[in-house]
């Protein structure tokens, strides 16, 4: 798995910028006035109401679709190593 | 590198941090894209959570010194910095186009109204007024006095990347604060060039060098170090609701202050005796200008049943006339927006527009032609209802929804019915409906206004809103308040020891 709920959002865009759309789509708007909004995947995704269920659910079709697109110039296939501030 | 760059002080690479130096930064580089075209403007070397630590010293240093220093001749200093961005209107103004996309006559007024703000706060160096207030006690005197709070912090977005600062940093700065501004990592370069610009002055006044200091940097580095360090008392964000939703959590768990000014969903109420050129003028111009990026961008108008037809076309007739294209030209009232995730924003907001029950009338597209660039979108008109998700939320792109109302208490009903409370207006002729809309059972926003619209605000009157927008007030009027601390004084000119409320505790 590339990416999990604790990544942050600005993290996540600057990998894999094509997340952003995917995500939009999902109700989780990830870019607000110009910039990645400040937190995890995961507060978004709480933000939004979703589920234990349904963050899995969204992280899995996320790495599917990140497998999926992977090659393309906006995929950087790098696997992310999630950064915990002090 | 173009000369208006050169005489703004912009490189190639930029350091990212100052501190009264310019820092070797040590965080991620940055490269700044112009919207306009998506050529690189010049590159930013971010800085780092140590360099954080260093800029947060310095200005911690300053304080103590900058607080000594009378009020008017602070405000001295801040009329001096007036002058110079005088002198640099044009090139910043420019600057501001290349680096976020507005039309040059936006961006020239942003930088007037910098210009602006410096002399508001010069003259307020003089007051920062005190009340005395009337004893109970004999032979006391009671009253109140004003002093610096401290190291603030400064958090700006890209849509105006140099006025914000500026309403809250010449007020900070006339109040005795010193600061740290951390710009959107979108637009570094215009907060670069302005840092430049005040500290040529303040080293030719031989001032503390880092009273008006700045960092570089994602909200996950130095945004986080910002929003927690418990030695910056104030911390004045502007955002997304998101954003300042984190600020204010943080701040408040170490008790710090806060001034949020968040997003808005700003309405125009267009009601059945409207003047109705006048409020055509204002919805394009709230709706379209800045392409719909600016927090006080008119999203919803909500139109008497009687005349929606005859406003939706012409509204569509007016649109129809907006030219689209390089935002550095002069006959262009409409640039870009200012990333492709702003575009994908707007796509996603009209599919949902449509799955909602709402009916695309104008727009929609992104434009290709004739244009220097991919992130050109067609301002959009939508009929919606209020209740729509999609019109609950601020989306940052040029879409515009018209709702029908039957009269004026429905009217308010639904302007008040979204969870964000910055500007709005109402358009009438009618003394009944202006004063209801402006009574405290009309409008809930910070902002009311009558015959005109929702965007453009002045200078001289506090700036901010309710609900979700976050409760803070920048800029005129009495929000300096916000940036001093209050000290209530009773001084006891008499022999006795008399309490308050009669209380006798003699021994």
């Amino acid at each position: 798995m590339k990416v999990n709920k604790d990544i942050w959002i600005d993290e996540l865009l600057d990998k894999y910028p094509q997340s952003q759309d995917f995500l939009s789509k999902k109700g989780i708007v990830c870019v607000m006035c110009g910039e990645p909004v400040w937190g995890t995947l995961e507060e978004q995704m709480e933000e939004k109401d979703f589920s234990e269920e349904e963050m899995d659910k969204t992280i899995k079709e996320l790495n599917e679709f990140l497998e999926k697109n992977k090659g393309k110039k906006e995929d950087m296939s790098q696997t992310i190593e999630v950064t915990k501030l002090d | 590198m173009q000369k208006f760059l050169e005489n703004l002080g912009i490189e190639e690479e930029n350091s990212g941090a100052f501190c009264g130096k310019w820092l070797e930064t040590s965080g991620e580089k940055i490269e700044v894209v112009s919207p306009i075209d998506d050529s690189v403007i010049a590159s930013v070397k971010a800085a780092s959570q140590e360099d954080y630590e260093k800029v947060a010293k310095k200005a911690q240093e300053d304080f103590k010194e900058w607080r000594m220093i009378p009020a008017p001749k602070r405000g001295e200093i801040v009329r001096q910095i007036g002058l110079e961005l005088r002198k640099h209107k044009d090139d910043l103004g420019k600057l501001v186009t290349l680096e976020m996309g507005k039309i040059l006559t936006e961006g020239e007024g942003e930088v007037q109204e910098m210009i602006d703000i410096a002399d508001f706060a010069v003259g307020l160096s003089r007051q920062l007024y005190g009340k005395t207030m009337q004893s109970e006690r004999p032979n006391h005197r009671m009253y109140e006095q004003w002093h610096p709070l401290g190291v603030i912090g400064i958090i700006s977005a890209f849509n105006f990347p140099v006025a914000v600062w500026a309403w809250n940093a010449f007020i900070a700065a006339v109040c005795g604060d010193t600061m740290i501004w951390k710009p959107s990592s979108t637009t570094p370069l215009t907060a670069i060039a302005v840092t430049k610009i005040v500290h040529k002055v303040l080293k030719k006044n031989d001032m503390p060098t880092s009273i008006f200091s700045m960092v570089v940097g994602r909200g996950r580095t130095v945004g986080e170090k910002l929003i927690n360090d418990k030695n910056v008392r104030l911390i004045s964000a502007t955002g997304s609701c998101q954003m300042g939703k984190r600020v204010h959590q943080a701040v408040a768990k170490r008790y710090g202050k806060v001034i949020l000014e968040l997003g808005g969903n700003n309405a125009i109420v267009v009601m059945e005796d409207a003047n109705l050129e006048l409020a055509l003028k204002a919805v394009l111009f709230g709706a379209v200008g800045t392409a719909g990026q600016r927090c006080t961008t008119t999203r919803r108008v909500l139109l008497h049943a009687s005349i929606f037809d005859e406003f939706a076309e012409k509204l569509k007739n007016a649109y129809s006339t907006v030219s689209i294209g390089n935002p550095l030209d002069d006959d262009i009232l409409m640039g870009p927006v200012v990333n492709q995730a702003a575009v994908n924003n707007y796509q996603n907001a009209l599919e949902k527009i449509k799955e909602q029950g709402g009916e695309i009338i104008y727009g929609g597209n992104i434009v290709t032609q004739d244009v220097p660039g991919k992130l050109y979108l067609e301002p959009t008109i939508a009929i919606a209802e209020n209740d729509m998700p999609i019109v609950q939320e601020e989306t940052f792109a040029p879409i515009l929804y018209l709702i029908k109302i039957k009269d004026i208490d429905q009217a308010i009903e639904l302007h008040n019915d979204v969870p964000q409370g910055l500007s709005s207006a109402i358009f009438t002729e009618n003394l009944y409906y202006a004063e209801q809309f402006l009574s405290h059972k009309g409008s809930d926003c910070g902002i009311a206004n009558v015959n005109i619209g929702t965007s453009g605000a002045e200078i001289g009157g506090a700036f901010g809103g309710e609900k979700e927008t976050g409760g803070g007030r920048e800029a005129g009027s009495d929000a300096w308040k916000a940036y001093m601390r209050r000290q209530t004084n009773t001084i006891n000119w008499g022999k006795k020891m008399p309490l308050a409320q009669g209380v006798e505790f003699d021994i």
